[in-house]
């Protein structure tokens, strides 16, 4: 154990990561704090960034983008009542409200460390319950992997939100895109039409950034440029009182956070609502939440936050992105040669120990970065999207081109823009899609293992009792995202 | 039908046909199936094909869903311009442009040229800031990646120029 701590201590340390992690924080700070960026869409720019890097430094950028994204989001959704991220959307309710009533600085002041306890509430529960996990799921064969994997594909109900129907044609979209290449038992081609680049199948990172980054870009040019309302810094910080009378809500919230974010599909928005609706249920001031309450802030940010470690959790211990950001961190740590699950922790316990050490400076940064940049960002955010947006596109071409050096990658990307285009103006939700592409070689790798060893026989995806843990889990989210669908429209047809 | 159970419909008969056409035309013409195979499942082609009737199922379902659902109001949405279609058209063929003559001029100057044209066409007059910004990032990016990265980047026509830099 001590040697394993010191050998992930001589790994993390160096002055690379250590930037290299402050610097993701300030991207993510950044690009969460521009509405009409999103989280994902910072992570996947920033993916080919990373293949020259060591793992270890790569991934930390990822991450480090992903927690900033996170916070960044919040800064927007106070000044200028525009959330950067779909999960700060909870902090406009109150956020907004104390800006206009010239408390801006108090409102960022008590997102920013109620992000940073939820952050290190989450990163503690990230490393006590990540490993135990692992431990179990080592008596894992490949029809239990199977089930895992089609347990893990529920998520798609979470992000598919209101088109459960058409989240799961996307997934398939997906599944289907996945296949192409040479099979995985015969070797023989799979459409792959004469086109040699098609044989090791499709690169994630193009596929990603022309589903994600290429429709917002494209659409913009369709879209009226809405005058943004710029909203200046005003008033005093938060006090010590502030933060003492938010402390309670804020450890409820990261809580609510961390169990919601450790089930894969569930994400930051709910959990931001929920810590809310409880906040204000139970506090004395609740009949002051919407109308600008700091504790609001506080319950809205650390119920977003708690989730940034948590989903790492699944992640690491089974291998099963909970959320799109952790599914392109699942990518990254491919494009390393290495697998989450088990046997990392087996394997490479001194890469998972130096994560952890980085996760938790990555809170610090969080902390250090989110006071520094508040000003800085309140001016990036003015930034006019007819000059962000063509700067993105060009960044696009050259991270599409940076992943295998061909510019055949680049064709990819622009056809997967056509696409995701088509999805976006169709209301076709494509985070579905890119997670089953993601996990889809490892569904039919295992699915074709399993019935190679039984002989064709299907019964050994019952085979065990895990297999029917994992079948009633998977059985429980659909009935639940049947049930949240068919009440969502109720609701709908009353309002 | 309106503007949502349109867009249904469309989204619903477009997942239906490719999923046809993936088992009928793709999987046919595009997998190929090796000579003997143990068990149906092992197939190259069993996978894809249940994905793809899945996928031709859930479409049928949307699309009859929509066919059949009550039209609300709304029609148009107001954040699009007038001319929006027209619009994004021209940025498709930008794109589409930009790909061709990628591998002939190179990143710099295709970029560069393409990065200006956005610009401008998303409405930005002050052209030394155009200037500024479209020669700046490309160079940028591909310093970026050449010397830190340690990617080189095709440089087209202005190998000559930067080849030794």
């Amino acid at each position: 154990m001590l040697e394993t701590l010191q050998s992930a201590l001589e790994l993390f340390a160096s002055w690379d990561n250590i930037l290299v992690l402050a610097l993701g924080v300030a991207i993510g700070t950044f690009v969460g704090a521009v509405p009409g960026m999103t989280t994902p869409m910072a992570v996947a720019l920033t993916l080919p960034f990373t293949f020259t890097l060591p793992p270890v430094t790569g991934i930390l950028l990822l991450l480090g983008v992903y927690k900033g994204g996170i916070y960044g989001g919040s800064i927007t959704a106070i000044l200028i009542n525009a959330p950067g991220t779909p999960a700060a959307s909870c902090t406009v309710l109150d956020g907004y409200p104390l800006a206009k009533k010239g408390e801006a600085r108090r409102a960022l002041d008590i997102a920013l460390y109620a992000s940073c306890v939820a952050d290190f509430i989450s990163n503690m529960a990230l490393i006590l319950f990540a490993g135990m996990l692992a431990s179990l799921a080592l008596a894992f064969g490949s029809p239990e992997v199977f089930t895992l994997i089609m347990f893990s594909l529920t998520i798609i109900a979470g992000v598919s939100g209101a088109q459960l129907m058409k989240g799961l044609g996307s997934a398939c979209l997906g599944l289907l895109l996945a296949t192409i290449g040479l099979d995985l038992v015969y070797g023989t081609n799979r459409f792959v039409f004469g086109e040699v680049n098609l044989m090791s199948g499709l690169n994630f990172i193009p596929v990603l950034i022309g589903l994600f980054a290429l429709p917002e870009i494209i659409a913009y040019f369709g879209r009226v440029e809405v005058a943004r309302e710029h909203n200046p810094l005003a008033g005093i910080g938060a006090s010590l009182q502030d933060f003492r009378k938010c402390l309670k809500t804020i450890i409820r919230g990261s809580c609510i956070g961390v169990v919601l974010g450790a089930i894969p599909g569930i994400g930051g928005a709910p959990s931001a609502f929920l810590s809310y609706s409880e906040a204000k249920r139970t506090s004395p001031d609740g009949d002051k939440f919407g109308t600008g309450e700091v504790e609001g802030v506080a319950a809205a940010e650390s119920g977003n936050n708690g989730v940034a470690g948590a989903t790492m959790i699944p992640l690491l211990a089974l291998g099963i992105p909970g959320d799109i950001i952790t599914a392109i961190i699942l990518g990254a740590f491919m494009i390393h040669g290495l697998r989450p699950g088990p046997l990392l922790f087996q394997e490479n316990l001194s890469l998972i120990y130096a994560l952890f050490i980085g996760i938790m400076l990555s809170s610090i940064y969080l902390l250090i970065i989110g006071k520094l940049s508040i000003r800085l960002i309140s001016r990036i955010a003015d930034i006019p999207h007819r000059l962000l947006f063509p700067v993105v596109l060009i960044l696009c071409v050259f991270g599409a081109y940076a992943v295998n050096n061909t510019i055949f990658d680049v064709m990819v990307m622009f056809a997967m823009g056509a696409v995701g285009f088509a999805m976006l103006k169709l209301s076709i939700p494509p985070a579905p899609f890119l997670i089953a592409f993601i996990l889809g070689p490892l569904l039919e790798d295992n699915f074709r293992q399993s019935l190679l060893l039984s002989k064709g026989d299907w019964s050994i995806f019952f085979s065990s009792y895990i297999c029917w843990f994992f079948w009633f889990l998977t059985a429980l989210a659909v009935g639940l995202a049947i049930w949240r669908a068919t009440r969502g429209k109720e609701v709908r047809s009353l309002a | 039908m309106s503007l949502i159970y349109r867009k249904d419909f469309w989204a619903g008969l477009l997942m239906l046909l490719f999923g046809v056409a993936i088992v009928f035309v793709l999987i046919p013409i595009g997998v190929d199936e090796p000579r003997k195979v143990k068990f149906a499942a092992l197939s190259p082609s069993y996978y894809p094909r249940i994905i793809a009737i899945c996928l031709s199922l859930l479409g049928l379902v949307v699309a009859i869903r929509a066919y059949l659902s009550a039209p609300p109001a709304s029609e148009t949405s107001a954040e699009n311009r007038p001319d929006g279609v027209q619009r994004v058209a021209i940025i498709f063929c930008m794109l589409v442009a930009m790909a061709f003559v990628l591998p002939t001029l190179g990143f710099i100057v295709t970029t560069t040229l393409v990065l200006a044209a956005c610009v401008w066409y998303a409405g930005e007059r002050r052209y030394g800031l155009i200037a500024a910004l479209s020669i700046g990032i490309p160079l940028l990016l591909y310093f970026f990646f050449l010397k830190i990265a340690g990617i080189p980047i095709p440089l087209g026509v202005l190998a000559p120029l930067l080849a030794g830099v």
